[in-house]
């Protein structure tokens, strides 16, 4: 009697791909791959300018999770393990590079903004990349916070994978909130200063 | 968004950053929404909150990795080849012990039985042979199988479906299981045909392998006696003379005698010197 072939975006079906990674058949986790790839590339997106950047950190990130992914004990858990490595690296290599915090107005353009395919008009172009100039300014595990429940994964989730309180995930994140739309507030003034000195002169 | 996010309710601050569906129980989400519904402020930071989201989860299209990271593959072809070259090896060092295994029974056989049987010289020559080339190729399909893989990095997963599956160094070794068992056959058949032909020479050698120490004495004497006096002379099959050299006789003799005959070893020493020319009847 032929069985029904199984879901393949249910967690049991995950948690099965993920056991077989551990024991380390590729297949799985190229299936993992597969499934994740675009996720882990737009979160980096977020945290970095240019697409080259996404493209290394991205393989990093998968390169690491091969690697440590034996060490990882509730299969279930898998992508916001995931998240957290591919966070964890861009944190590295945001750091090896020295780009924390203010950029100035003409890299954006040429970095950030140019390499990105984005819908809509140039002025959402400039928006989003206000968003992450803002991103930017909040300290990291409020960011991470965020980005992750903005992701759809629960508080507690957020918790398990960064090994902190429940509680801890929701100050993070609230404060996260506020220090982003503050972030955004002042990009926007500045900005609108900017342009209005532009105009004088 | 532009407007400043006014400071909740201090109560509800947390809840209110809490908007994934399972961040509260239903209850807290149900006294939530009723504050929410009277308090415009919590309203404003909740929808807020809301669209921060939306444009965390729809900021960028970014094209995703064309493939899984060059560096993790070939990371996975090291390991593949590790892996593949210790079970090979293993498998590889069974076989090879195997049919060296074979062909020394081969030339047992054929020491054992030269005389008694019409046991041609060029079939144990035949089956080293076999087992040399045979042995010595086993250990040389490593590199070739290496030089295979490296064709798979063209599709990626072609090469994960290919690779777990070494066929052709499977094949190989069935190849080389069943030559040996071939090489060493011929030997063997010519020995259960001896069994089975009733004939004057077989008989005293069926006699003494069935038998027990009396017999394996008696089929002793006999080997002696083929080998000191050129053996009984059939009548039924014609007599073959194989000439074979000082040395090589010397080394079969010595052999046979290590192999069987043990501590009466030194009944054959006039044999090895007797053996420029050996009949075999």
């Amino acid at each position: 009697m032929a069985h029904p072939p199984e879901d393949i975006h249910s967690d049991a079906w995950l948690v099965k791909v993920v056991e077989l990674a551990k024991a380390r058949d590729q297949e799985a986790f190229a299936i993992l791959f597969d499934r994740y790839n675009p996720e882990i590339c737009a979160l980096l997106s977020r945290l970095v300018d240019s697409k080259e950047e996404v493209h290394n950190l991205a393989n990093d990130t998968f390169l690491k999770a091969w690697l440590q992914l034996p060490k990882l004990r509730d299969g279930s858990r898998f992508r916001a393990w995931l998240y957290i490595i591919a966070t964890n690296t861009a944190r590295d290599y945001l750091r090896r590079q020295k780009v924390r915090g203010w950029l100035r107005w003409s890299s954006l353009h040429e970095g950030g903004a140019s390499s990105m395919s984005v819908e809509g008009h140039e002025e959402n172009v400039v928006k989003v990349d206000f968003f992450k100039l803002a991103l930017r300014q909040v300290p990291w595990k409020p960011r991470t916070c965020l980005l992750m429940q903005a992701n759809g994964f629960s508080q507690s989730e957020i918790a398990k994978a960064m090994e902190i309180s429940q509680a801890s995930v929701g100050t993070y994140v609230s404060k996260g909130r506020t220090l982003l739309h503050q972030a955004l507030k002042e990009l926007e003034e500045e900005s609108q200063t900017s342009e209005r000195r532009r105009s004088s002169h | 968004m532009n407007k400043h996010i006014p400071t909740p309710c201090a109560k509800w601050a947390e809840k209110l950053a809490a908007t994934h569906p399972s961040d509260l129980t239903p209850f807290e989400r149900k006294s939530l929404n009723k504050h929410v519904e009277s308090c415009s402020i919590c309203a404003t930071v909740l929808t807020n909150y809301l669209e921060l989201d939306a444009q965390l989860q729809n900021s960028y299209v970014i094209e995703p990795l064309p493939g899984l990271p060059p560096q993790l593959l070939q990371l996975w072809k090291k390991q593949d080849s590790q892996r593949t070259a210790n079970i090979s090896l293993l498998i590889r060092s069974f076989y090879v012990l195997l049919a060296y295994c074979l062909m020394i029974t081969g030339i047992g056989i054929y020491i054992i039985f030269r005389n008694s049987f019409q046991l041609s010289i060029w079939i144990p020559i035949i089956a080293v042979t076999m087992v040399l080339i045979i042995g010595g190729g086993l250990f040389v399909t490593k590199e070739v199988a290496h030089k295979e893989d490296q064709s798979y990095d063209k599709e990626e997963y072609r090469y994960r479906k290919q690779r777990s599956i070494p066929l052709r160094r499977s094949k190989l070794i069935l190849l080389a299981f069943v030559l040996s068992v071939i090489t060493s056959a011929p030997p063997l058949v010519t020995l259960i045909k001896g069994y089975t032909t009733p004939s004057g020479t077989t008989t005293a050698s069926a006699t003494a392998i069935s038998s027990t120490t009396q017999a394996s004495s008696s089929f002793y004497n006999t080997v002696q006696h083929q080998k000191l006096y050129g053996g009984p002379k059939s009548q039924d099959t014609d007599q073959r003379v194989i000439k074979v050299s000082p040395p090589l006789c010397q080394v079969v003799v010595s052999v046979q005698n290590t192999l069987l005959l043990g501590s009466r070893s030194q009944a054959t020493d006039g044999a090895a010197a007797d053996c420029n020319t050996t009949q075999v009847g």
